[in-house]
């Protein structure tokens, strides 16, 4: 996998993740729906949903680089998404509802056709 | 501590307050240095494209290097053999006393410039170039010559050493130790660590510079974390000396003696009885067979001595090397005598075992060998986020006691503040003037200038002593604004100044795809609308403060503060 790819599809991976973490937290999903709470069938799937691309993010960049470079290019990813997603939780929180839904399908189908082919 | 009226110290109150004094006073006295390390540790991991940059003269002469190659790909110069022939031939006649001879005969492709190094009689290092084509030594004219800079070694530099060799690293050392002690009390002190990860309320005053604080720290601990251990483990001997000098001494001559041991224990000793070298290709050859890669340097102790020793070292090339952590390059080293294979090392490893090995991937952690641009990039903004992380909490201690004394320095507390609101605004917005000053620099001073390199360190320097004095003398938020502005002037002024003095601008750097004169350009210009916009927003509250509170700069229309955000 091309290194510019894969960073691209570890970022929009991580960013998704972060998204999907932080509006499983009440004061974030107050900020995208008003509830107070998020209803906890709703808090399992976020949850699940973050822990999963978090982990997809080692997908492309371990097939980008290597195991060893992949886990510090991970580590490196997941304090970019959590950046963007703490950002853009403070200037739009329906963008970032938005952004996060949006490139996580195409990112998770190109995680996958890398493992593949 | 928020409810309390005076100030804790050490020892008193819970084990949280009790880490929350640690975090404050060692966060305060060492964020000026630490943000100093951190800005220009991060900008040197672009130190190749700010030297590039830097010495505008190469730009002609590698855009013309690279149409060469297009058009005639590897059809650049001589043989191997015969570049090996050249070089040799050149040392014998010229340099036959030297004790040590390093050939670089040609770049990986068997193209590229052919380039001799050696040891002199006074055992300095010495280099010389040979023409690919003919094999005579190329003498430069003065007005082919680029510019002496140091370019974006300044800033690598300055970061571990801050130009001032042992002593500093010494300071930087404790420094570094200091903010791992600082993450250890902060990650502690902060008590909704998960509760407020991805929270950042914007003007809310001291609340918003706790928030961005705590996430932009929080955010990228493990890079925080990594970069300051491995900076110190890199120079762990420098700063754990003990044990070198136990078993070698305490001398400089000892020091070498232990470097020798630990990196060339089987160094032959010179004989006396005089060999020719001999021909190097076939030594060559077989060293490239061994490691794996193309040769990019032959290194040869004690030549014409019978006891020579030859050794072969390789190119990395760019993708495996992106791919390991330690970035050491193949090596075979032959006994010239008999040819004996006598050392061989794989891409990758490193001489003198695991513990060598280890050392070798922290220095390849905190340099960023590995990954190529994308993790450059990851590296720069995590860097960038730390020294965000220093200026937030230097402000934020501020931010806090400007409303209300604390009264820790007892009658000198109203001096002491003023001298770290001064401190504050030429440690943070003063280095970055400094910095964009250091390429001013690199434009303005005549290019044949003799120290020419040290004249650009001194306006470095210079411009940084200045904006101290003149945040000492300047109201705080006069400082700020005027600083700010003054950044922004010289940022977004650069690439004018760039087209006045070498005629190249943004345009044509990027339609020659000189990505890394176009990239420098980019970043500046970017940091310049970042300190308008900063310049904008202060002056916006100083402002709306007018009216209120007219003669001081104070605004605590803010929710009273808990206690995790009193121990800022």
């Amino acid at each position: 996998m091309n290194a510019w790819y894969a960073s691209t599809v570890a970022l929009a991976l991580s960013w998704a993740g972060m998204a999907a973490l932080a509006f499983a937290m009440d004061r974030h999903y107050e900020q995208l729906t008003g509830c107070d709470e998020v209803p906890a069938l709703q808090r399992v799937i976020l949850r699940s949903a973050g822990a999963f691309f978090l982990v997809a993010v080692l997908v492309p960049a371990t097939l980008a680089w290597s195991a060893s470079v992949g886990v510090v290019a991970a580590l490196g990813f997941w304090s970019l998404g959590a950046l963007l997603a703490a950002a853009f939780m403070t200037w739009s929180p329906h963008l970032l509802a938005w952004v996060g839904a949006s490139v996580a399908l195409p990112s998770l189908c190109a995680g996958i056709l890398g493992l593949t082919g | 501590m928020g409810q309390k009226k005076k100030a804790l110290t050490a020892g008193q109150g819970s084990f949280r307050q009790a880490h929350a004094w640690l975090h404050t006073w060692c966060g305060l006295w060492f964020s000026w240095l630490l943000f100093a390390v951190f800005l220009t540790g991060t900008l040197a991991v672009f130190e190749e494209p700010i030297t590039h940059w830097m010495t505008p003269e190469h730009h002609a002469q590698e855009q013309a290097a690279a149409a060469d190659r297009s058009v005639e790909p590897a059809a650049d110069g001589a043989s191997l053999s015969q570049r090996l022939a050249w070089a040799t031939a050149y040392m014998e006649t010229q340099h036959p006393g030297a004790g040590m001879w390093e050939l670089w005969p040609a770049d990986a492709e068997g193209a590229g410039e052919l380039r001799v190094y050696w040891f002199d009689a006074d055992g300095q290092y010495a280099a010389a170039d040979l023409d690919a084509s003919t094999g005579e030594p190329v003498i430069r004219k003065p007005g082919q010559q680029a510019r002496k800079t140091m370019g974006g070694h300044h800033f690598v530099d300055f970061h571990y050493e801050l130009h001032a060799g042992r002593l500093g690293l010494w300071i930087i050392g404790a420094a570094a130790m200091v903010m791992l002690v600082a993450l250890v009390s902060g990650v502690i002190t902060h008590r909704r660590i998960f509760k407020d990860f991805f929270t950042f309320r914007v003007r809310k005053g001291q609340r918003s510079w706790l928030d961005a604080h705590n996430a932009v720290a929080v955010l990228t601990l493990p890079f925080q974390f990594m970069i300051a251990y491995t900076g110190i483990a890199i120079s762990g001997l420098a700063l754990m000396p003990a044990g070198v000098h136990a078993y070698f001494g305490t001398e400089a001559e000892d020091a070498r003696t232990f470097f020798s041991a630990l990196n060339e224990s089987d160094k032959p000793l010179r004989s006396g009885q005089s060999m020719a070298v001999p021909a190097l290709e076939p030594f060559v050859l077989r060293g490239q067979a061994l490691m794996g890669q193309p040769v990019r340097a032959v290194v040869i102790d004690h030549p014409g001595d019978a006891a020579a020793r030859i050794g072969v070292y390789g190119w990395n090339d760019a993708v495996s090397v992106s791919q390991r952590l330690s970035s050491t390059s193949g090596m075979a080293m032959f006994s010239a005598a008999t040819g004996d294979v006598l050392q061989v090392r794989q891409p990758g490893n490193a001489d003198g075992g695991t513990a060598m090995l280890a050392q070798s991937v922290m220095a390849g952690l905190h340099m960023v060998t590995f990954g190529g641009w994308a993790l450059k990039w990851v590296y720069f903004v995590c860097g960038l986020a730390g020294s965000a992380m220093m200026a937030t909490g230097a402000i934020l201690f501020m931010v806090k006691r400007r409303g209300k004394h604390l009264g820790e320095f007892g009658g000198a507390t109203a001096r002491v503040y003023r001298m770290i609101e001064g401190l504050n605004v030429a440690a943070i917005a003063g280095l970055a003037v400094a910095c964009v000053g250091f390429l001013w620099a690199n434009r303005l001073i005549p290019a044949g200038l003799n120290h020419r390199d040290d004249w650009e360190l001194v306006a470095f320097f210079a411009v940084w002593l200045l904006s101290l004095l003149h945040a000492l003398i300047r109201q705080p938020s006069a400082a700020w604004c005027e600083q700010l502005g003054a950044l922004a002037v010289l940022c977004l002024l650069l690439p004018v100044l760039n087209l006045v003095t070498t005629g190249e601008h943004l345009l044509a750097q990027i339609m020659h795809a000189d990505w890394e004169s176009a990239g420098v350009e980019l970043f500046v210009v970017a940091v310049g609308i970042c300190a308008l916009g900063a310049l904008r927003s202060l002056r916006q509250r100083s402002a709306m403060r007018v009216p209120r509170t007219p003669s001081k700069p104070s605004n605590h229309a803010v929710p009273l503060p808990t206690e995790q955000e009193t121990a800022a």
